[in-house]
Parts: structure tokens; sequence; C-alpha cells
């Protein structure tokens, strides 16, 4: 579905992306796991081309993404949730979905229907439609970014760190909803710091490290790999292996 | 048969996604850490951003077992000792020790690439499973237990059984699947012959081989004693075993893994990349290993490369059936030797010459091998006693250094040609 090859991004001298290649194929969920900095949310960046100045080879089904004007990508049906949830803390709920498929100028009752249909698969909006957006939980606010994020009916999605700040049990939460996507077939790339939770919900995975992808696999080939025990899954591997 | 259908038949483009995808990675990874790839690429002024497609993997050198023997034991490794949770050393005759680590998901990934070739060779889950390896690929018998009964089939390791044990337990078990070498394949042949057993009381229904080159010939000989098929398995010990490929049951070539491997032919004189259908030697990378990548390694295996569709579905790259390999190996009754391993025991005698000649023939649906033997003039004057005494000896000295039996003949060395040449001095009449 999704095919990249040899992405170098440059910010003015610094590069943050060498020779980066990676595919998502229909239906899988791709986690792209990575210290602080390694470049992850750069590429995801680079996908929904929010940043234009790259080369290398970008393909969506078949179609070269590399004449898309900013963060049109979109148009293609690439659907970028970004870090830190960015929702209108003003607008209420059900206002924040309704933009969510501004982007793609529906027809009103064809968004109050689809608003209906996430509200089926997040029930939880549904309960707080009214609500301010800035009143929710830090959870239920990456929740509504996620029920955005599906308005514009995307043929993926591409998630950056849903799980950035919010407590445990939030956590479980959004993990659940994404559980609950991957059961309907959908396909996501997700960036994740939380790799042991990424681990579980994604079918493959890239590690990438200063701008370069070391390590692809399975999720179930990687979970056993030390090196990332020791650099992504948190503190208590170190100490066993070190 | 698919493991994973949609892997498995995954198109071209995929397959060379893959390709570059995991070439990359393991570059990225290896640069840091193995300092023989370090100081290559800073000695040619190449860094892993050069490696923008799959045809740039020839600016790697090629690696051949001689350089594993000089990074012995650890050079070669990519990860620290305390991550690999296998390491195997693998020794030949008359050849140095490499030794191959593995990390924990290596294993996984062995187990399930060889479950994959298992499937394509026919092997399935309600099979009785016989694994008879033994000597120099214990480590290729125990991928082979993990692939099989990741499939689920029910598993019998026979490592240090002799043919007639191995018998009565296909027999006994109703084994369905037999998996071995050609040699044992073949010294079973010769149980069921001289037992008179008849190939309808085993409830055998394949019998897979690999490990060594399995000669038309041997094939045509298990296949007529057994009445059922021979398919091959294809690995090497300093690759992983027979997970590297497999037929298929459309049975035109050996598939290669190529989401694991990246496979090449090059000319073994010159080292030289060769176009696709051209016969030369195979070069292997592994683009998913972690503990001990190869990259660019030479199999000494003489094959050609297809890459076409097969009429199975699958679109990976396949090899053709392997005859011959790059060191001039003889193999009698399914065992392989060099013949300077010969020259080298010849050479241990008192009156022996350079000059020596092989002579192979098949009678009774067995190699026989003879070897002349020049003697200089003084051996014939002495007393025959001395002459017997010789022959014995080193007849005896091949029995145990190389496993193979052959009859010596001592001859004037002025009737056999010399200078050493494999077109002259190797008589194969099969
Ligand atoms: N707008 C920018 N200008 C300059 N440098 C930037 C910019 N954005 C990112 N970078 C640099 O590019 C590199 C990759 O950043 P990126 O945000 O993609 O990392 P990340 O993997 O998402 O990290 P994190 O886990 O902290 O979100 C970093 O070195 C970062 O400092
Ligand atoms: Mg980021
Ligand atoms: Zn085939």
């Amino acid at each position: 579905m999704l095919y990249i090859k040899n992405l170098n991004a440059f910010y003015d001298d610094i590069q943050a992306l060498r020779n980066v290649s990676l595919h998502v194929k229909e239906g899988e969920i791709v986690a792209l796991i990575g210290n602080n900095g390694a470049g992850k949310s750069t590429i995801l960046n680079c996908i929904s081309r929010i940043i234009t100045s790259v080369n290398g080879s970008m393909f969506f089904r078949d179609q070269d993404m590399s004449d898309l004007k900013y963060n049109k990508a979109v148009d293609l049906g690439i659907v970028h949730v970004p870090e830190g949830r960015c929702i209108f803390p003003d607008l209420s709920v059900w206002d924040n979905l309704l933009l969510g498929s501004y982007s793609k100028r529906e027809k009103l009752s064809t968004c109050k229907k689809n608003i209906n249909k996430i509200f089926e698969m997040l029930p939880l909006l549904r309960k707080k439609k009214d609500q301010a957006g800035g009143t929710l939980s830090g959870g239920e606010q990456q929740i509504l970014a996620i029920g955005r994020g599906l308005m514009a009916q995307p043929e993926i999605m591409l998630l950056d760190e849903p799980s950035m700040g919010l407590a445990p049990i939030f956590i479980n939460d959004v993990f659940g909803i994404l559980k609950q996507l991957k059961e309907q077939g959908k396909t996501i790339l997700i960036v994740e710091q939380n790799a042991q939770k990424a681990l579980e919900i994604a079918d493959r995975a890239y590690v990438i490290e200063t701008g370069s992808i070391i390590l692809e696999g399975d999720t179930d080939e990687l979970k056993t790999n030390q090196e990332i025990k020791r650099a992504y899954l948190g503190k208590g591997y170190s100490e066993i292996w070190d | 048969m698919f493991l994973n259908e949609k892997l498995e038949t995954m198109d071209r483009k995929e397959i060379e996604q893959i390709q570059i995808e995991r070439l990359q990675a393991t570059l990225n990874r290896i640069i840091k850490v193995i300092p023989f790839y370090k100081d290559y690429f800073q000695k040619k002024n190449i860094s892993t951003e050069d490696f923008t497609n799959i045809e740039d993997i020839q600016k790697l050198p090629l690696i051949t077992r001689e350089d594993l023997v000089r990074h012995h034991p650890y050079g070669m490794f990519s990860v620290p000792l305390r991550e690999i949770v296998r390491i195997y050393p693998t020794s030949v005759p008359f050849r140095l020790p490499v030794v191959v680590g593995y990390t924990q998901s290596d294993i996984i990934k062995l187990s399930k690439l060889t479950a994959r070739v298992l499937c394509s060779v026919g092997v399935k889950k309600d099979d009785v499973v016989l694994i008879n390896f033994n000597g120099n690929i214990i480590n290729g018998a125990f991928v082979v237990m993990y692939g099989a009964e990741l499939l689920g089939s029910s598993v019998i390791p026979c490592f240090d059984s002799n043919p007639e044990e191995i018998i009565d337990i296909l027999r006994s078990y109703r084994v369905t699947k037999l998996i071995t070498t050609p040699f044992n394949a073949l010294a079973l042949s010769d149980v069921i012959e001289q037992r008179k057993i008849s190939p309808q009381d085993l409830s055998l229904e394949s019998i897979i081989v690999g490990g060594e080159i399995l000669p038309h010939y041997h094939q045509k000989r298990i296949e007529e004693t057994f009445m059922i098929k021979v398919s091959e398995i294809y690995g090497m010990e300093e690759i992983i075993g027979p997970g590297v490929g497999g037929e298929c049951e459309k049975k035109c070539g050996i598939h290669i893994n190529d989401d694991h491997f990246i496979a090449e032919i090059i000319d073994p004189k010159t080292g030289k990349s060769l176009l696709e259908g051209k016969t030369g030697e195979l070069v292997l990378t592994t683009i998913n290993r972690e503990g001990f990548p190869l990259l660019r390694y030479r199999t000494g295996n003489i094959t050609s490369l297809i890459i076409e569709k097969c009429s199975c579905g699958r679109n990976f790259s396949r090899i053709q059936k392997i005859l011959n390999h790059t060191d001039e190996r003889l193999i009698i009754n399914g065992i392989s030797f060099l013949p300077k391993h010969i020259e080298k025991i010849l050479s241990s005698y008192e009156h022996t010459t350079k000059n020596y000649r092989i002579i192979i023939e098949r009678a009774n649906n067995r190699d026989r091998m003879e070897i002349e033997v020049g003697v200089t003039s003084e051996l014939f004057v002495d007393q025959i006693r001395k002459m017997e005494d010789t022959k014995l000896n080193i007849k005896q000295d091949i029995t145990d250094n190389l496993r193979v039996n052959a009859s010596i003949r001592l001859v004037e060395p002025k009737t056999i040609p010399y200078p050493w040449k494999k077109e002259t001095n190797i008589i194969d009449k099969r």
C-alpha cells in the first residue's frame, strides 16, 4: 500500500532521515520505535507531506507522492493524527469530529452519518458529545483525536505517540481502541515511545536510530531482541541483561 | 503448500522492497560493530548511504569460508555474546572451524523459515516425521526439528541411529516423511534391498534430503528402492542450515526465501556478477539475521538463478538443482570429499609419487572407487608383502579419514598423466 525507499529529510543543514525505506501493507499495523529525536515524527511528517523538501521515493497505492502539495496527502486517504492531540479545546466533541471531515468537503448529512459510525465505535464520545474538548481527560482527548482522524475515512492512519502523557489506565483505553481498529482491518502506522504496548498490537515494527532504520521484523521476533528490550522497553530489562 | 500464502506469493516489487529495507537495516547495524566492515567502508570510502538499491550489494566484498576462519571465533558476530543463545562451531574434515551464533529472535526466525521450507516440500501437520541427521550437520537437524514442530508434525529425532534401526522406526511408528542426508538415504536403500523389505510395508510418502549434493543417479536409486519421490531442501551450516530454500510441488528448482536472503550468481574465477540464467557460483546474503549476518557469502555451489513466477504461485527466485561445487568435490555413495585430501593421505607414504588417478563406476547400484597410485620402482622390487601392506594401509587411511571405501592399485607412475588435472585424473563412468 505505502512504499517508501531511500527517504532523506533535512532541517536546514541537519539531516534527520538517512535512506529510510519502509512499507505498510493493507490491513497491517506497523510500529515505528526509537529513542527521542530518532526521526519518527519526521517520517510521519514526510508521509503526510507536512515536510515536502525530501528526496527518495514514496508511493501510495502506485501513486507517486512526490508531486503532492503541502499537507495534501489527506486527498489520497492518508490521515495524520499528530503528537500532542491537537484538538480544539473550546469546541464541543461533536464539532471537533465535524472538523475532521471538513477537509473532505462532505455534505453535512454524510458527516452526521459518519459521526454516528464513530460513536458506535467509540461510545465514550457519544456520552460526551456536547462537552468542550478542553474539558476531556488526556485519554479522552486522545480518543477524540483518533475519532477525528477516522472522520476523514482514512485508507491509512498515521498515529504519533497516542499514549504520550497519559496515565497507564488511559493508555490501556487508547490501545483498546487501536485493537478494535485492527480487528476492523484498518491500516495504521504508529509511532510510540511505549514500545512494549506498540509491539503488542502491531504486526511488524521498524526500529529507527538517529535517522536510520536498524531493524525490521515481525513483532513476535522483535520482542525477544535484547537490544530493543534494553533500549526501548524500559529500565527493568537493562538490569537483567547488563 | 504454503505456511503463509500471502507472504510466500508476494510479487517481485514487494520482494525487492523488503530486500532493500533489510539490506539497509543490516548494514546500518553491522557498520558500527563489525571491525571488518568498518575498515572496509573506510578503505573504500563508502558509507551505508551508498546502498540505495539491490545492485549496490556488489559494492560489498565477497566473503569466503577462509575469511570466516580468519575472524574466528567471534570477529564477525554483530551482537555482544550475552545476546547469543546458541553457539555452533561447524567443522569439516581437513578444514579449520568457523563458528555461527544465533540470537533468540534468530532462532524464532529460523524455525519459521524452516517450517515454511518443509511446508513447501509437502510436510504437513498430521505427518509423522523422522529426522535423521548426524555428523557435522547436527545443527541443521535441530533447525529442521524446530521447523517441523512449529508445523505441528509429530517429530521423531534420530541423530545417531544406524540404518537398520531407522528402518525399524520407519516401520513401527508409521513414519510418513523422512528427512535425512543423501548418504543416509542411500544407506537405507541398501538395507531395504538386503533385508528384502517391500516399500509397501512402510507408510512413507516422501523422502526429503539436504546437506549435500544429490546427483541424479543417487536420487534415482533412492526413488526406485522406496518407490516414492525425493525432494530437496537447501542450506548450509554457515548460514542457517536447511531453511535457505526448498523445492515446491512443481519440482522445477529450489525456491530461495528471498525475503531472508539475496541470491547472486558470480563467475567463480573472476568474482564478477553473472546475468540471470547463467551458470556460476551461488553467493548468498542474509538480510534478516542478528547474531551472525553473512554478506555475499560464497557458497561454492554451482548453479543458475531463475527469477520468474513459478506455476506454484511463488515469485521467489529459484536455483537449479546443484550438481557441482567449486572445490571439485567427489561424491561416492553420498559422501563427499576432495581429491586433494586423497593426495594428502598418499603423500604420507614412503614410496608413493604425485601421480594418481581415481576411477569411479557404478555397479549393483553402488559407487565403486578405485585409486591407481603411482609408486617408485623400489617398492616393486621389494617383497610382495610390503606392497600388500602399503595397499591395505592406504585403504584404511582413506576409510578412516574420508569415510569412503576405495580399492587401491599400485602402478608404475609413468602410466598416469601428471600434473594432476580433474579431466584426465578422474575417470567418472557414472
Ligand atoms: N523543525 C525542526 N527544525 C530542526 N530540527 C528538527 C525539527 N524537527 C525535528 N528536528 C530534529 O530532527 C531529528 C528528528 O526529530 P523527530 O521529531 O522526527 O524525532 P522523534 O523520533 O519523533 O523524537 P520524539 O520521540 O522526541 O518525538 C531530531 O534531531 C530533531 O531535533
Ligand atoms: Mg516525535
Ligand atoms: Zn514453485
